[in-house]
């Protein structure tokens, strides 16, 4: 039935911007933390998701993620000589989480989880509409 | 008389008992979408369809012509608390997609309400040959 079939590619989309939304805030949560990485401290890198689409058991083409990856900004620099793990010359790098971004990105992901919602209930109204044919 | 009609409503009984388990297993496979080493459970209704319905053709009507259709007669056995059984068609750890076990809920809730309008119908197709 191609209506629920509408209806399965709306969930993985909706689960991909589940977990868009999760990494976005883990983000901003993080954009002021530290990891430890080789033996090295290093500023939070900030992460992005990357989609590809894939076919499910019924052939149908619906949405996924692929990996997750970090961006490739610069990172900050400011000049705190009295910092622990500041650098010779003085300069403390800190991590490339870009706020606006960040906060923008969330916003689209959350619009677009409601448009899956709003499709899922048409659909199920156009369903209970062919019921009512039946009565 | 009274016989064949409850014979009438013997399949949707089945079906209704077998939608409102599948309600049932998606509801719990909801509810254990964090507990650890929890096996999905499913209906699958391809099985039971070929279990319920056995054709019989011995009672197959008597075709003159090529062009006449076939008119099968369903027996439906007596047994269906048989098929009641839940099968696990994933022993992997547990990967239960929250979103996809909604969209199966509300799948099955909507068949659920086709189910109940065609008893009304066939309700209403009886009191049709009652009254004439």
């Amino acid at each position: 039935m191609s209506l629920i079939d509408t209806m399965n590619m709306c969930s993985s989309s909706m689960n991909v911007e589940e977990k868009k939304i999760e990494i976005h805030t883990n983000n901003i949560a993080n954009s002021e933390s530290i990891e430890y990485k080789n033996g090295k401290f290093n500023p939070y890198t900030a992460k992005v998701a990357i989609l590809e689409i894939y076919k499910n058991k019924n052939g149908i083409e619906t949405t996924r993620i692929k990996e997750i990856v970090d961006t490739k900004d610069p990172y900050k620099k400011i000049y705190n000589p009295n910092h622990p793990l500041s650098d010779s010359k003085g300069y403390l790098k800190l991590s490339n989480v870009n706020y606006l971004n960040e906060t923008i990105n969330y916003l689209n992901a959350s619009k677009r989880y409601q448009a899956n919602l709003e499709i899922i209930q048409t659909m199920k109204y156009m369903i209970l509409k062919t019921i009512a044919m039946c009565k | 008389m009274l016989n064949t009609i409850n014979n009438f409503f013997e399949i949707n009984k089945t079906i209704l008992n077998l939608r409102s388990l599948k309600e049932e297993f998606i509801a719990s496979n909801i509810a254990n979408f964090e507990t650890p080493n929890y096996n999905k459970k499913d209906i699958n209704f391809e099985k039971i369809k070929k279990k319920i319905f056995s054709i019989n053709k011995k009672n197959e009507l008597f075709i003159t012509s090529k062009k006449h259709m076939k008119a099968h007669n369903y027996e439906i056995k007596n047994k269906i608390s048989m098929f009641l059984k839940h099968e696990n068609n994933y022993k992997t750890n547990n990967k239960i997609n929250i979103n996809e076990e909604k969209i199966k809920f509300l799948q099955s809730s909507l068949e659920y309400d086709l189910d109940i309008a065609l008893i009304n119908k066939k309700i209403k197709n009886i009191y049709l040959a009652i009254r004439g």
